[in-house]
């Protein structure tokens, strides 16, 4: 389970086309802010009573975000043990180096800058995708 | 007192001998009287006196009553004894009491004698006694009244001797302080006749007393003032003033022997000596004085060339110098001003004190600073200012220069106060700029996220477009759709492009390190020209010393500068680029020049502004970033780059990194 966490619709139709065409064949949740994501991640909210343990094995965050924007996200996932082995890449159209910094201090796995060309887009889409969920190999517990 | 003690003494001798001769006559007397009883004896003896024997009775009471004439009680006995003698000798014969009655009468004159004689003879004693005594002490007295008159006499005498010998002595040293004294002395008599002219004269006028003696001092003084000196010398002589200086009359002149005039100090005074009026002139040669004194005068002249202020007063005391430059610079005179102290004179203050100024002086002998004074119009002037303090002797002046500064006073302030001005307007712009910069932080972030998102859009949905539905779309639609994806792309390269500009100008450089300018040449054309033996392109590299720098923006530099010679030369039948360097006052210019396009040096000055273009889009593609990232990687570096070119016959840029800013 891949959760992409987009607020921007085009954004997100564009990046579910891209996951299409890469023919990734895991599900996707999507969380349209930050607060959303955590419910997902940590059971709570309107997710309540899902299981932490249950994954995501993958989370594609953005950083401009409402609500909780997506460094906090990634500082709350990173900070705490049961949810610390999840990947998270940033995929995101900030270049700004003060954010990659932050991002990768707060234990990000990738930090990815969104193209504007779509085709490029769907290449970076394919490769992330290739990578984090088939080649790399994740601890045992986090099943 | 001799006389008295010899009349005394022969008085007293008298005495003795007239106390003698009463003694002697008493004892005559008495003799007398013994010689007439015996004489009377015989009378009784014959019972009838004869005439002899009468006779010598009656001698023998003569002799008795001569004897006894000075005496009047026994004249009186005598006379009744006389009487009764007469009758026992004549009348009364037979008869015994006569006799008797004569004896009776002698026996109370024997009486009165031998009574008279124990008197005189107690008399005689003590006359003697008292002769023995006092003629001693007389002789005595006299021979200490002669001894002492002697002595008077003598002591009288050597006095005389003492005073005539004092005398010469006060002659002889008279006359060696006048014949040792430094000045010239010389007395003249009421006719102007020299009497005295002592050793220093003697030296001082090159001539002998025994020549100057007896003559006139007019030889001593030159012809010209031989009147004016006449003159004085009467009319001195007419004050009964006892001495005065003569050097209130002006400079006084001498004459030497040999003609040689010179300046002289004199005094005088006069005295009267044996009925006589004396003068006596005491002369010191001031020449060197003089020599002096109009040395300190040239000096004095000099100072005046001088435009600083020189002053100089005593220790404690008041200003005796004032140059010209200070007359300039106070507006006080020479005049009012000598003789002022010249705190009050100039009103002068000085940062630190006055009192450590003199103590400095005092201490050091020496001062340098700043002094506010006051002028003779009331303005305020600030001078720079030394000062010396001179010892000599027992006298101290201080000798101060001091150079008006307040001009240069007044621009230093001025520029002091532009320069804290523009500190401040740097600040401020400083922080506008700082403020200006966090503004196009936000603005770049902004940029790169916001604006890059709907593009993406655009680019994405353009793609899906031509995916779903190109089948259907006629060809001209999907040109169209193509259209909108390059122009949305091409955004996307400004927006990356304008990003990495504005970022170059807010990051900190990297810390320099040595560069191998070869290898950083080499590896941008492997990325430039990754098959470069297979292309159009001719690459000549020149030398290419090491330099140092930020090794990724210098990299940058490179990239630009090769792949713009790359790009314009490219349609051209053999393009060449070359890269190389030249040295250049000593600093290092690297260059790279192409054989292409070019462009007109009419436009040089926008070449390395942003977004400034010199070709078409359709001709040549870019953004017009390019060269104004490498301008500003260079600048911050402490380098310079410029471009020459022309149209269609190649361009060269050139850079330097020398002087570089870290």
């Amino acid at each position: 389970l891949i959760l992409l966490v987009e607020d921007n619709p085009q954004d997100l139709e564009l990046a579910l086309r891209a996951f299409r065409k890469a023919n990734l064949g895991n599900p996707i949740e999507v969380a349209r802010d930050g607060a959303e994501a955590l419910d997902f991640v940590f059971g709570e909210g309107a997710h309540a009573g899902r299981r932490i343990e249950d994954g995501p094995t993958l989370i594609l965050l953005d950083l401009k975000l409402p609500k909780v924007d997506g460094l906090e996200v990634l500082q709350r996932v990173k900070s705490d043990p049961r949810t610390r082995t999840i990947p998270v890449v940033v995929l995101t159209s900030s270049k700004e180096q003060g954010d990659v910094v932050q991002s990768y201090h707060l234990g990000v796995n990738s930090y990815i800058v969104k193209p504007v060309s779509f085709d490029q887009f769907v290449d970076a889409v394919q490769q992330l995708g290739l990578y984090w969920l088939l080649l790399n190999q994740p601890p045992k517990a986090n099943g | 007192v001799i006389l008295a003690m010899a009349g005394f003494s022969s008085t007293l001798v008298r005495r003795l001998v007239d106390a003698k001769d009463r003694v002697n006559h008493t004892h005559a007397v008495l003799t007398a009287i013994q010689a007439l009883r015996i004489d009377l004896a015989d009378v009784e003896d014959t019972g009838e006196p004869s005439p002899e024997i009468g006779e010598r009775v009656r001698k023998s009471a003569a002799v008795v009553a001569r004897l006894i004439l000075d005496n009047p009680r026994q004249q009186g006995r005598m006379r009744r004894l006389q009487a009764t003698l007469e009758r026992t000798l004549g009348g009364a014969t037979g008869r015994a009491d006569p006799k008797r009655d004569v004896v009776v009468v002698l026996t109370a004159m024997e009486d009165e004698e031998r009574a008279l004689l124990a008197q005189r003879d107690r008399q005689s004693t003590a006359t003697a006694q008292e002769s023995f005594l006092l003629l001693p002490l007389g002789v005595y007295v006299a021979v200490s009244m002669l001894t002492v008159g002697l002595s008077l006499l003598n002591a009288g005498m050597g006095a005389q001797a003492k005073a005539q010998s004092a005398v010469a002595d006060n002659q002889a040293r008279l006359a060696g302080v006048v014949g040792g004294a430094m000045d010239a002395i010389i007395t003249v008599d009421r006719e102007q006749r020299i009497v005295l002219f002592n050793a220093a004269a003697e030296k001082m006028f090159r001539r002998s007393a025994h020549e100057a003696l007896g003559r006139p001092i007019d030889v001593f003084i030159p012809p010209r003032h031989r009147g004016s000196h006449a003159r004085h010398i009467g009319e001195f002589g007419a004050t009964g003033v006892t001495s005065r200086s003569m050097g209130l009359l002006g400079t006084i002149s001498g004459l030497r022997a040999d003609g040689e005039e010179f300046p002289i100090e004199a005094s005088i005074s006069q005295a009267e000596a044996g009925g006589q009026k004396l003068y006596t002139v005491i002369l010191r040669d001031v020449t060197e004085r003089v020599a002096a004194q109009e040395a300190l005068g040239r000096q004095g002249r000099l100072f005046d060339q001088s435009y600083d202020a020189i002053l100089a007063w005593g220790w404690g005391g008041p200003i005796t110098f004032w140059n010209r430059g200070a007359e300039h610079l106070y507006g006080f005179l020479r005049h009012a001003a000598i003789g002022r102290r010249p705190q009050e004179l100039l009103r002068s203050t000085t940062p630190g004190g006055w009192a450590a100024l003199l103590a400095a002086l005092e201490g050091a002998g020496f001062w340098e600073g700043e002094l506010e004074h006051s002028t003779h119009d009331g303005a305020r002037i600030t001078v720079e200012s030394r000062m010396v303090l001179v010892r000599e002797g027992e006298r101290a002046y201080v000798l101060e220069t001091n150079r008006d500064i307040t001009e240069r006073r007044r621009v230093e302030d001025a520029v002091r106060e532009l320069n804290a001005d523009l500190e401040r307007r740097v600040a401020e712009r400083t922080a506008e700029l700082e403020s200006a910069n966090k503004e196009l932080e936000a603005f770049s972030y902004s940029v790169s996220h916001d604006l890059r998102s709907p593009l993406r859009t655009v680019d994405g949905f353009s793609q899906a477009l031509l995916e779903d539905f190109g089948p259907t779309l006629p060809e001209e639609g999907r040109r169209q759709v193509r259209t909108i994806r390059e122009g949305a792309q091409r955004m996307g390269a400004l927006i990356d492009d304008l990003l990495a500009f504005s970022r170059l100008g807010r990051q900190a450089l990297a810390r320099r390190q040595p560069l191998n300018m070869e290898r950083l040449v080499q590896d941008t054309l492997d990325e430039l020209l990754p098959r470069r033996n297979d292309d159009l392109v001719v690459v000549r590299i020149g030398e290419l010393p090491p330099s140092a720098g930020d090794g990724a923006l210098v990299k940058q530099v490179w990239t630009n500068l090769l792949s713009n010679a790359i790009k314009y030369s490219a349609k051209r039948e053999r393009p060449v680029v070359e890269v190389g360097s030249e040295r250049n006052d000593g600093g290092i210019v690297y260059f790279v020049r192409d054989n292409g396009v070019g462009f007109d040096m009419r436009y040089a000055k926008k070449l390395f502004g942003v977004f400034q273009r010199l070709h078409r889009a359709e001709d040549f593609e870019g953004t017009g970033v390019g060269l104004a990232i490498v301008q500003r990687i260079v600048q911050r570096h402490g380098g310079r780059i410029w471009a020459e070119a022309s149209p269609n016959a190649g361009a060269t840029f050139r850079f330097t990194l020398t002087g570089g800013a870290s």
